[in-house]
């Protein structure tokens, strides 16, 4: 098995936007809890970033929102204390808990997904919707760091001309706007010679394809058809069977749709995971025999 | 997609879609689903909208010279969002759209926040962003002409679009956490006010110390090129 980063981008991108697309449309708190557990375990296991900005970030972001709620709803039956005139209810913290969760999961998630669905795999999505789209948008993420070089140039060239005192707000947006300006002037110069360029090499002649370094393999479509099995089972068990209820009473429900839907999104959420030990594993075993 | 002739039809209901159509159905689907499901609802149809503009836009024959032109100014968009601090997303988007026409400036603030996601990261905000910038691009081009002549008309602008663009964003974080709840959303406004009044500074700055420069030379190749 390989992990998501081998799989094609529309395999990966079904996948994501599955898990993320029922953890936001499900409000109840073990779904939220389900995912929150799964993208912080694969963000860790995949090893999205390092540092620890983002956690700090996430459990600030995850305490502000849990506090915030029962200050806004008052409803529920189990009074914790009152404060000033309003009540603080356990249903409205427990609220506060899942809504919570699913934010600070879906950041996770996002993470992940920012690392594994590159440029170049969003151009190839983007290309099969629209060609033209996806020509821009590749000719964008091109442009970004050639005039971050040349706007560096720019900026090198007016210091040695004497722009910019150091402790000066004004003399530095005007100096930045001046290097900006400059920056500008070539790059759309040089944008009418690609344009000439592309012309020339006989653009709007024919139908325009484009190019793609992916391609799908059986293991993607296996991929695809687990996902949406499993998002089909979830689905069903969350529209067929007795949702969770915060007020007046945390109601957790019960019966087998129930249960489908917690075993097929823990399922959902596990496979990334799954993946990637496996591939990792995998890697090991094969190393080791050498 | 089909193409409609009329060009008064045509801008008609590019106003109206976003406007009015999307509106009325956020309304049916908050309805539909009992008040618990915005997010869903405005995602998907901020999801749609841009589909259907990028594919209205797909079918249509467009230069070469128009389209590297405009993907150089959401590139020089992105460059300028490095500095920190001020923000001239906006601003860039609606220069272009004020020179280029509001195509041109959807395309720009669409592709810029799309791109510039990729180094400050991708989020259900995404699609949002692309909408909110994308508008700007399309109001600017719609008021050309008084943005053209007035620096009054062109400092109002700034202001009503940081404001509309930190509004929006709002409206997105308040549902995201929770159901939309008024109360809820009047405190995300007031924790955002520093935010929203970099965007109100930075949208103005900008647009005066930018406009001119970069519409120079956007009517330059215009002359020259006839972009």
């Amino acid at each position: 098995m390989r992990s998501l980063d081998g799989h094609s981008p529309l395999s990966a991108f079904i996948y994501f936007m599955s898990v993320i697309g029922l953890c936001m449309f499900c409000r109840d708190l073990i779904i939220s809890s389900i995912s929150l557990l799964f993208s912080v375990l694969y963000y860790f296991v995949y090893g999205a970033g390092r540092g620890v900005g983002f956690h700090i970030f996430a459990a600030v972001f995850f305490a502000l929102m849990v506090a915030i709620n029962p200050f806004f709803y008052h409803g529920g039956s189990t009074v914790l204390f009152v404060l000033g005139d309003n009540p603080v209810t356990l249903e409205a913290v427990i609220y506060g808990v899942s809504a919570s969760e699913m934010a600070v999961s879906v950041l996770y998630w996002f993470r992940a997904f920012t690392r594994i669905m590159t440029e170049d795999k969003l151009l190839s999505l983007a290309g099969r919707f629209s060609p033209k789209f996806s020509l821009m948008l590749s000719m964008v993420v091109r442009f970004v760091p050639l005039f971050a070089r040349r706007s560096k140039k720019v900026n090198d060239a007016q210091r040695v001309l004497g722009a910019y005192k150091e402790d000066n707000v004004v003399d530095a947006v005007r100096c930045g706007a001046r290097v900006f300006s400059g920056t500008a002037g070539w790059a759309l110069e040089n944008g009418i010679t690609t344009a000439d360029s592309m012309a020339a090499r006989g653009y709007g002649t024919g139908r325009r394809t484009s190019f793609s370094l992916y391609r799908s393999r059986a293991h993607d479509f296996v991929l695809i058809a687990l996902t949406l099995v499993l998002l089909a089972g979830a689905v069903v068990g969350a529209a067929a069977g007795e949702k969770f209820s915060f007020y007046p009473e945390i109601v957790v429900p019960g019966g087998a749709f129930a249960i489908l839907l917690y075993t097929f999104y823990t399922a959902l959420c596990a496979t990334s995971t799954i993946l990637e030990i496996s591939e990792r594993a995998r890697w090991k075993y094969l190393k080791s025999k050498i | 997609m089909i193409a409609i002739k009329n060009e008064k039809a045509r801008t008609f209901l590019r106003v109206a879609l976003p406007f009015f159509v999307i509106p009325a159905v956020v309304v049916a689907g908050a309805v539909a689903f009992g008040g618990t499901r915005y997010v869903w609802v405005t995602l998907a149809v901020s999801i749609l909208a841009l589909l259907l503009f990028i594919s209205g836009f797909e079918k249509k024959k467009t230069g070469s010279r128009r389209i590297v032109v405009t993907c150089v100014m959401a590139a020089l968009a992105i460059v300028g969002r490095f500095i920190p601090l001020f923000k001239p997303i906006a601003a860039l988007t609606a220069i272009c759209g004020i020179y280029l026409g509001g195509e041109a400036g959807f395309l720009c603030g669409a592709l810029s926040a799309l791109v510039s996601n990729f180094y400050y990261g991708h989020g259900p905000w995404t699609p949002f962003q692309m909408l909110a910038w994308g508008l700007i691009g399309v109001f600017a081009g719609l008021l050309s002409r008084p943005l053209k002549n007035s620096r009054a008309a062109l400092c109002v602008f700034g202001v009503v679009t940081g404001l509309f663009f930190s509004l929006v964003m709002d409206v997105w974080t308040v549902m995201w956490a929770g159901a939309f709840d008024f109360s809820q959303y009047l405190a995300a406004i007031k924790t955002a006010i520093p935010h929203t009044v970099m965007y109100v500074v930075s949208n103005v700055v900008y647009l005066l110390l930018l406009r001119r420069p970069i519409g120079e030379k956007l009517d330059r190749l215009k002359i020259k090129y006839g972009v």
